[in-house]
């Protein structure tokens, strides 16, 4: 794992992202926002829900991309295939399923009451005889890629996707297969519209910086010792558009009075003797550093999907993006549901710890956004164990062919930065 | 506001009829729980942690005699104060000088998509 001590250890190890500062003018610029919706979000497979969340026949899950200007319904059908849909009729273009989620064998436009199946076939026309040659066959819901990897339901809007699915995982796939997924169910789940830009967001989890000031009360005894004062990571690693950094706990820690009851009646974050994971049988990118004092790892799926594997639970974060500073952001944390009253209290616990901290992290997002259009500054200045920050905006850059610089300036950071391949 | 408050008539099982007094934290929601704590004052939230911490252990080896998702009234009763004192906590145990975070996002703004549990 190194020393923690080590300055610029990440740049050492990853030299191709360079040491520059980041340009602001991606999180403020309504023309590169423009370009995201375009070159990102319609071409990136993008994380909408879990089988779970369509678990039986006829069941459906509704989602409204704000940025691609569409609802997607996600529906399993009669045959148990899960299908994705833009969820528009095909008369006059309503809104066809108003419902978040449910369960239905049809589906009828509350327009003039078209009739879809949970396959997405258009079934019944009313007065079908006054509409000249109607071919029901060819009228359905229009089809949207979809496909699945561990439970993870994934949409993509493109006509043809340049990749499938699992080539567009890669080595995320590779290196995750394996963890137990489907072992864990959904224990708690928040939502939050926020007024800032989605990156604004994204990056505020993908680094521990923050964590040692911002998260000092909460998180200060957990995650920092005398040997590590800053967080700094065990592991970072880059895979394609994907990136992962890997957390520790500290050494020092004492549970508080209420944590040490969660201790004594059921798992947590310290309690590790809990045999969810076979120890001499973890996937390759669970703990990557095989460190002793390992807390958790952090996924970030390109371009808006965070997913971090814990010993005993996995907790994910969906960016959803309405506007150049406008964006909602999700959370949920998958566990082992609890049995006993003990086992309850324990999660209300970890819950509470995790919420209060996630009231920290948030009351940072709208504050940054406010002053970015100021002008004052021009660049974010990032330290080494912030790299992750120079990879995702290394890959928007990528993906929009725009290095985020003001119209006339010189050069893309890409450039700058030598990243030739 | 706050939707949920306390049913008169309510209880809590005889081996606990000492936490009577707090039967209005027994509270079936994280929001209410949560609304609850940030409505209180810290000297409040302080006997209540001090008192609940004396009886968790005695409370939840008890409760874990009952089935989690079937509790009669009296032991819901107690199950969610065990959870109220999960609620405050951070108050006490973090945060120390008010009820919420500080300098925190709106908990108003920050909403509960799914409780789980046994709720």
């Amino acid at each position: 794992m190194g020393d923690f001590g080590e300055i610029h250890r990440w740049h050492k190890r990853y030299p191709q992202f360079g040491t520059e500062p980041l340009p602001i003018e991606p999180c403020i610029s309504p023309e590169y926002f423009a370009l995201e919706r375009e070159k990102i979000f319609r071409k990136c497979w993008l994380q909408v829900c879990r089988v779970e969340d369509v678990a039986e026949p006829h069941s459906f899950f509704n989602r409204h991309i704000e940025i691609c200007n569409t609802h997607v319904l996600i529906t399993r059908g009669e045959d148990g295939e899960i299908r994705a849909f833009h969820n528009m009729c095909s008369h006059r273009g309503n809104k066809m399923e108003w419902e978040a989620k449910g369960c239905a064998k049809f589906h009828d436009c509350k327009f003039h009451g078209w009739i879809y199946d949970s396959s997405g076939r258009l079934v019944d026309v009313p007065d079908e005889a006054n509409f000249f040659n109607l071919d029901k066959s060819t009228l359905g819901l229009t089809p949207i890629h979809l496909d699945i990897w561990q439970g993870f339901v994934f949409i993509n809007l493109d006509k043809e996707p340049a990749q499938s699915l699992r080539e567009y995982l890669g080595e995320v796939a590779d290196m995750l297969d394996g963890y137990p997924f489907d072992q864990l169910k959904l224990g708690y789940a928040y939502k939050s519209n926020l007024n800032c830009n989605w990156k604004i967001a994204v990056d505020s989890q993908q680094e521990a910086y923050h964590a040692v000031h911002l998260h000092r009360r909460t998180l200060g005894d957990i995650a920092i010792d005398q040997t590590n004062p800053f967080m700094h990571a065990l592991d970072i690693r880059f895979m394609g558009p994907h990136r992962m950094i890997s957390l520790p706990f500290s050494g020092d820690y004492k549970p508080s009075p209420t944590a040490a009851i969660s201790e004594r009646f059921a798992w947590t974050i310290k309690k590790e003797k809990d045999n969810f994971l076979d120890p001499n049988n973890l996937p390759p990118g669970v703990n990557p550093a095989r460190a002793d004092n390992w807390m958790f790892d952090i996924y970030l799926i390109f371009p808006n999907f965070w997913l971090a594997p814990f010993s005993g639970a996995f907790q994910t974060h969906n960016f959803w993006p309405t506007g150049v500073d406008t964006m909602y952001q999700e959370i949920k944390m998958f566990v082992r549901p609890p049995k006993t009253a003990g086992e309850r209290f324990a999660l209300e616990h970890a819950k509470c710890l995790n919420r209060d901290t996630w009231l920290e992290d948030f009351s940072t997002l709208e504050t940054t956004q406010t002053v970015l259009g100021s002008g004052a500054k021009s660049h974010f200045i990032l330290q080494d164990e912030e790299i992750l920050m120079r990879h995702f905006y290394q890959m928007i850059e990528d993906y929009t062919g725009h290095g985020g610089r003001a119209a006339g300036a010189a050069g893309s950071r890409n450039a700058k930065a030598g990243v030739a391949a | 506001m706050n939707q949920v408050t306390a049913i008169k008539g309510r209880s809590l099982p005889a081996e606990f009829a000492d936490l009577d007094k707090y039967l209005d934290w027994a509270l079936p929601t994280e929001r209410a729980r949560s609304r609850k704590r940030l409505a209180s004052s810290m000297e409040e939230i302080k006997a209540f942690y001090d008192d609940m911490l004396a009886r968790i252990e005695p409370a939840l080896d008890y409760l874990n005699g009952f089935p989690l998702d079937d509790m009669p009234e009296p032991q819901q009763n107690l199950l969610n104060l065990t959870l109220m004192l999960a609620e405050v906590a951070n108050a006490v145990e973090l945060f120390k000088t008010q009820p919420g975070v500080i300098d925190g996002f709106d908990p108003e703004r920050f909403i509960t998509d799914h409780e789980g549990g046994g709720d």
